[in-house]
């Protein structure tokens, strides 16, 4: 049994009792208070949070049954052992009754009480040990609800089946790991799924994002500090090393980390040792490394945004994951989570794509990759009219895909000749797409007043 | 055994019985509380001391201070406050526990007792508990008290919507009136007896809505002592 749980206040007005059971007690290893008075025992009830008290039914200043009232209030789990020479079946019913946990008449033998003490600490360190389990259970339940509203990588492609081959072989080792690919690929994702399969799945994985703070503060984020160490530490902080003990640091866009900070990340990674800003202690780091860079890591290296004998450490293992665009294969199962992620997220029953969506969802690029289709699929599922998303649901890039990529790549050139309703048409979606759908802005872009483009939009069947 | 009555009562100090009670408590409280304070000096002084003979001592301390605590419970508890814990109880079941209990009480002399249990199919609200308490109280009075030669005849019977327990029993040098049976407490006291037994008797019928009545025939020189409780309406 803990230390901590051996704890015993022993509220009785009976001097000679109080300070020989004291004595007693403390020769068996419990640790004891004594109160002589009802409000006495309140005090060290509260300063000194005992596993138990022993309390007598007639105080000076108190009657018991009314203590007991105000200790199970205060304090629900407490165990109460009720001890009185003025013992009647009626105290000692109402005493189980509000709560008590034994009754016990004087004088009594003094090892029938020190078993009912022993027998009520076990009950109160069980207690303690479920409410513990409890809480533990809790904790899990919430981390294990958002895994699993966490998005999940789809490995259907045969360059995603590669990196799950990859992850399967390299997760378990403590070898350290370099995520590249654009903005939006999931990246993170695919960190969350190598700690996953690690042996550090146990703690969760500490995240720091490098661009996300400014670079004075990123140092003291990384490696804690202490009260005092700069204007502004008003308390102890450990930092993300300490936080990632024994689990994974995630550290996402490298590349923005201070150089003198890589360098000193660097040393932490070689030598497993790491120094609190303000701090003359060392401590000893265990941790493994995710880093992500959504740079070519040719191009960083070549700017000096990324050292290169911090790029060696890291590159243990690199996941290169290729953009939306060229493995179209996840596409429809990547929808297919959104669509019921976001379904369940508003109370709405999951809806139909009509295929014409479908084949635009197929056929858009992606620049912003799986970001920007989870972002697509939640803007339709929002939309959607009677369980159904079609093209008009669809964001308006998506829609008008095909000029959407010409405005940006600038119109093809043309072949053969088109008639001037083709032209016209082709026009005004252009304008629409270069507008993002803004109707206003097109016929501005146009020259045209927003009536003119509205009739002219009906005519050509042009739906937004 | 029991002391005749005080010679002179009438000219006794008159106090409420109220205040007796209250005394007699109290002063058994802190009779038992310098008890408990004895009791755990004597075994924090036997955990010190080596010396067997001295521990052997301080056992037979600790066993005279027992036998002491066990008289100022038993007192403490016939002077307490009756508060029944009222639950619906058969009669024939009621019986039979008391005659269970009965002969566990007096294993050496219960074989004198003779049961005549008529049918009874009625229920009782009552605190079991309390109201087994009172019957053992009245069979130890029996057994203790002028107990004349024959056998003790029970009998248990329901009459007109009521409980009827009947103790017939053989008396030597009965003396006292059955007017005031059980209202007369500390009326006999002597060497471990302090005459608030049949009181305790009387109060627990009472407060179960019965009567407690006695008569003795002195040409039998037999005490009849009768217990009536009243059937529940519900459960009869």
């Amino acid at each position: 049994m803990k230390a901590e749980n051996r704890r015993i206040l022993i509220i009785d007005d009976e001097r000679p009792i109080l300070m020989t059971l004291e004595a007693l007690l403390e020769r068996r290893g419990y640790q004891v208070d004594t109160a002589p008075t009802a409000s006495q025992g309140l005090k060290l009830l509260k300063s000194k949070s005992p596993a138990l008290v022993l309390l007598d039914l007639q105080l000076p200043d108190a009657e018991g049954l009314e203590m007991l009232d105000r200790i199970k209030t205060e304090l629900p789990e407490m165990q109460v052992i009720i001890l009185t020479a003025h013992d009647s079946l009626h105290n000692a019913i109402e005493s189980i009754k509000r709560g008590a946990y034994h009754f016990i008449s004087k004088p009594y033998a003094p090892e029938e009480l020190l078993s009912l003490i022993e027998k009520a600490l076990e009950k109160q360190f069980l207690l303690r040990e479920t409410e513990e389990l409890r809480e533990k259970t809790e904790r899990l339940e919430k981390r294990l609800e958002i895994a699993e509203a966490r998005p999940v990588p789809i490995f259907k492609s045969k360059p995603m089946q590669e990196i799950e081959e990859l992850i399967n072989a390299m997760a378990p080792s403590d070898a350290n790991v370099l995520i590249v690919g654009e903005s939006g690929v999931g990246k993170e994702i695919i960190a969350n799924v190598i700690h996953a399969r690690s042996r550090r799945a146990g703690k969760e994985m500490v995240k720091l994002n490098c661009a996300a703070f400014p670079q004075t503060m990123i140092e003291g984020e990384l490696f804690g500090y202490v009260k005092g160490a700069f204007t502004g530490a008003m308390n102890d902080f450990p930092g993300m090393i300490a936080a990632a003990n024994g689990s994974t640091l995630f550290l996402d866009e490298i590349s923005d980390m201070p150089a003198d900070l890589q360098t000193r990340f660097l040393r932490v990674l070689q030598e497993r040792e790491y120094r609190p800003l303000g701090s003359t202690q060392t401590m000893k780091a265990d941790f493994r490394v995710i880093a992500s860079s959504n740079r070519p890591i040719a191009q960083a290296l070549s700017e000096n945004r990324l050292r290169s004998d911090l790029y060696y450490r890291l590159n243990t293992f690199q996941v290169e994951v290729p953009p939306l665009r060229e493995r179209k294969q996840d596409i429809p199962p990547l929808i297919a989570m959104f669509l019921k992620q976001f379904s369940q997220q508003l109370g709405k029953p999951e809806p139909d794509i009509a295929p014409d969506a479908f084949q635009k969802l197929l056929d858009y690029a992606w620049p912003g990759n799986v970001r920007e289709l989870q972002n697509a699929i939640e803007y339709a599922v929002v939309l959607a009219q009677q369980g159904v998303i079609g093209g008009k649901e669809l964001p308006t890039e998506v829609q008008l895909r095909k000029f959407s990529e010409q405005a940006k790549r600038g119109a093809p050139p043309r072949t053969g000749v088109q008639s001037l309703d083709e032209v016209e048409r082709d026009t005004i979606l252009r304008a629409l797409a270069e507008c993002h759908g803004n109707k206003k802005k097109a016929a501005e872009l146009l020259g045209i007043q927003r009536p003119t483009l509205y009739n002219k939009m009906k005519r050509y069947a042009i739906e937004i | 055994m029991a002391g005749a009555a005080p010679q002179n009562r009438n000219n006794s100090l008159s106090v409420p019985w109220s205040d007796t009670v209250r005394f007699i408590r109290q002063l058994s409280h802190d009779l038992r509380n310098h008890l408990n304070a004895i009791e755990l000096q004597a075994t924090y002084i036997n955990e010190l001391e080596e010396n067997p003979n001295l521990r052997s001592e301080i056992k037979r301390l600790r066993e005279m201070i027992s036998r002491l605590t066990s008289t100022l419970q038993k007192l403490s508890r016939s002077l307490g406050d009756v508060k029944p814990n009222v639950i619906a109880y058969r009669v024939c079941d009621f019986v039979d526990d008391l005659r269970k209990k009965i002969a566990q009480e007096f294993p050496d002399t219960s074989s004198e007792i003779v049961w005549n249990v008529q049918p009874n199919e009625g229920v009782l609200d009552v605190d079991p508990q309390i109201l087994q308490h009172a019957f053992i109280e009245l069979f130890a009075n029996a057994f203790q008290h002028d107990r004349g030669a024959g056998e003790l005849i029970v009998t248990a019977r329901i009459d007109k919507n009521q409980f009827i327990f009947t103790l017939d029993e053989p008396k030597t040098r009965f003396e006292l009136s059955t007017e005031n049976w059980g209202r007369e407490p500390l009326r006999r006291i002597g060497h471990g007896h302090y005459g608030v037994g049949l009181n305790r008797v009387r109060v627990i019928m009472e407060v179960h809505g019965g009567e407690m009545h006695a008569r003795y025939d002195s040409k039998t020189a037999r005490l009849i002592t009768m217990l009536m409780l009243p059937l529940s309406r519900q459960g009869g």
